[in-house]
């Protein structure tokens, strides 16, 4: 039964896959036909405003509990394309697909079904509609980040530094429908999407439903308030969070709360962020608390992490990070990773 | 160890292939919607278009040989947009995103730009300096504005990176953030015109149609103005001299009216006049009259200008009815635009 549902669910990621494909083509050939016979430069080829590029990384993370190095490794492409009309922009169509091997590791995601699996893993998947007027909303299609906190605003696809989305939500990408946009003075997304994760839907009654509503975020203060409330493997959460950024200089101070409940128990998730750039941007320093507190009986958990991000050029990075339990749930035993990244983006 | 060594052959074989790798690009599903910011710098705009070009080493060099010591930061380098901005369906203005290198981190700069290059306005789009409040004022921003990529060369001293003073003012404390503005506001205006050049030349050549033919219904770009009979018909002409225009930097646009008559054309092509680069756009009955003539640069003096603008109504045919070089040049637009619209 395992091995059917397995074949199940690769051919509803080929149907996807070849969906999206589809569509791109057929907005494609659409762009082409709007193009006007006088305007000869206008977009009326794949390749017009197409961004594309493979990227590669290796990570190896050593746990201190199991005192064993795993390792991962992904290889996938990264597309960005612009569909564009006689005189207006339509939408943006954003693919991130890598296949990722792991290899010992004893803590693999929920998408693996093994610490030593390979699986085609989407990123960010979808595609934005632009194309209506004035304040009117965006409308996109696909598979995108959760419309929550910190990581709405910042892109940790890929990378070491995450937000811990996951833990505080039980899910950080998904597939479904939002409404955004990018307002003068804020912006908003409010997504409704299937549960799935990685597949496009679930057998399980799962949902997810986010909105989140932030000030612009390229400001030197951005504030922002989100709600969440889904039903994922049968457990549900509900969340109220507020996340705040704020920048001095090369100094970066984030910090996220949020509160509500898993299956009816009180969740309060409190995570802070200082972080240090070089003037030219190619060295980036972050010292990163996360505490997470299920029930009002004392029950918590504190993570302290330490990382280090050096990007020379618009190819390499190198990551480390350290994160390290400083208190666990009770039952539970203190975990120590370090992980090592190399990442080149061809 | 087995796992290790696998890991390790799978690391090299990423390195190689990488290594084997000539382009560079930068993280996508990070770059952002950019109605908002046309929408501050062009209010009066219906709609906005995205062209990606490259921007690469070439750019780069070009950046380093005309901006010494200026170059482009390695997050300026790859693909990058050039909005272009609509008004009721008119093209009317861009918009170009760069950022520069600061003390704080990069400073990013959203730009419009007018179709003829100048600066329109500006919005600070990242900017982690303290000293942002100063030069975001529009006291600042007015002595930027209708400035074009000379101008702003002369806005810095001849190291090409510190303020100069005399050309612009600004409180003490917001010196090192005007410096970067105006860095990036001058590079910005040279890599507009490196990169998109063909989609400005367009652009400016719509517009002169649409200004000087009144009757005008569409356009037709010429491709590779300068080919075979066009040079045949200037050899002839100039017995194979050259006027000044430099002749790789000509656009000519065919303008037709509704029933699909020609009405005539814009030509366009660089000079140099009194030392400075132009772009001049002359615009050419069907018969090969000029009926307009318009220097995107401005005209720097009176005499030029005057000298210019007595060829309208004019209809050279041979260097015999010309007296000065800009009655020389008229005729290279007429023999040119003829030899086209004949084809």
């Amino acid at each position: 039964m395992e091995a059917i549902k397995y074949s199940e669910d690769i051919q509803i990621k080929k149907l996807t896959l070849l969906g999206l494909c589809l569509l791109c083509s057929l907005t494609c050939w659409n762009t082409a036909s709007w193009a006007n016979d006088t305007d000869t430069d206008s977009p009326n080829r794949f390749s017009d405003n197409l961004r594309f590029t493979l990227d590669a990384s290796s990570r190896a993370v050593y746990f201190s509990r199991q005192n064993q190095t795993g390792f991962m490794h992904a290889f996938g492409f990264d597309l960005h394309k612009v569909f564009s009309g006689q005189q207006r922009d339509i939408g943006t169509l954003v693919l991130q697909g890598y296949l990722t091997r792991i290899d010992n590791f004893v803590t693999a995601p929920a998408i693996f079904d093994d610490p030593d699996d390979t699986e085609f893993v989407y990123r960010i998947f979808n595609f934005n509609y632009t194309g209506l007027p004035g304040n009117w909303p965006n409308l996109r299609i696909g598979h995108f980040e959760v419309a929550y906190g910190l990581e709405h605003a910042i892109d940790t696809n890929g990378t070491l530094r995450q937000y811990q989305q996951g833990a505080n939500l039980g899910i950080k990408a998904d597939w479904g429908v939002s409404l955004n946009k990018q307002l003068t003075s804020f912006e908003y997304e409010i997504g409704a999407t299937s549960g799935g994760n990685q597949e496009l839907d679930s057998d399980d009654g799962s949902f997810v439903y986010s909105a989140r509503i932030g000030t612009p975020r390229d400001e030197n203060t951005v504030l922002g308030l989100a709600v969440y409330k889904s039903e994922l493997n049968n457990l549900k959460r509900e969340r109220l969070g507020v996340d705040v950024r704020y920048y001095h200089g090369l100094h970066g101070f984030f910090a996220e709360v949020s509160t509500g409940e898993n299956n009816e128990t009180d969740v309060l998730n409190l995570f802070g962020e200082w972080n240090y750039r070089n003037s030219t941007e190619s060295l980036l320093y972050y010292t990163q608390l996360s505490y997470l507190s299920i029930d009002v009986t004392g029950n918590s958990a504190l993570k302290g992490i330490v990382g280090v991000k050096y990007a020379p050029d618009n190819h390499w990075s190198l990551s480390t990070q350290y994160a390290r339990d400083i208190n666990v749930f009770v039952g539970k035993k203190h975990q120590g990773l370090f992980n090592l990244q190399l990442r080149y983006r061809f | 160890m087995y796992l290790f060594k696998k890991s390790i052959v799978a690391t090299t074989v990423m390195v190689i292939f990488s290594l084997l790798s000539a382009h560079s690009f930068a993280a996508f599903c990070s770059l952002r919607d950019p109605v908002e910011t046309i929408k501050a710098l062009h209010p009066e705009s219906t709609s906005f278009k995205s062209i990606v070009k490259v921007i690469d080493e070439n750019v780069r060099n070009q950046v380093q040989t005309l901006l010494p010591p200026n170059t482009l930061h390695f997050s300026e380098l790859g693909k990058h947009t050039l909005y272009v901005v609509y008004t009721k369906d008119r093209p009317t203005g861009y918009v170009h995103v760069r950022s520069e290198e600061s003390e704080w981190g990069l400073v990013e700069i959203a730009w419009s730009m007018t179709l003829d290059l100048e600066v329109k306005d500006f919005k600070l789009q990242r900017c982690r300096s303290r000293a942002r409040k100063l030069v975001d004022t529009e006291d600042f921003k007015v002595q930027l504005r209708g400035r074009t990529y000379h101008d702003f060369v002369q806005m810095l001293n001849r190291d090409g990176y510190t303020l100069n003073t005399d050309k612009v003012d600004v409180d003490p404390k917001a010196k090192s953030l005007a410096e970067v503005i105006i860095r990036c506001g001058m590079k910005t205006l040279l890599v507009t015109e490196l990169a998109w050049s063909q989609d400005v030349q367009k652009n400016t050549l719509y517009r002169g149609a649409e200004l000087n033919f009144k009757a005008m219904d569409a356009v037709t770009l010429v491709d590779q103005p300068m080919d075979g009979a066009v040079s045949k018909a200037l050899n002839s002409a100039f017995s194979g001299a050259s006027t000044g225009i430099d002749r790789s930097t000509v656009a000519v646009a065919k303008v037709y009216d509704k029933q699909q008559q020609l009405l005539g054309a814009i030509y366009q092509g660089r000079l140099d006049i009194d030392g400075r680069p132009s772009i001049i756009e002359w615009a050419i009955t069907a018969k090969g009259e000029i009926i307009n003539i318009n220097n995107s640069k401005g005209w720097g003096n009176h005499s030029t200008q005057k000298a210019f603008e007595k060829t309208i109504g004019q209809n050279y045919s041979s260097t015999n009815q010309c007296n000065d070089r800009a009655e020389l040049v008229a005729l290279e637009a007429i023999v040119t635009t003829r030899s086209l619209l004949e084809n």
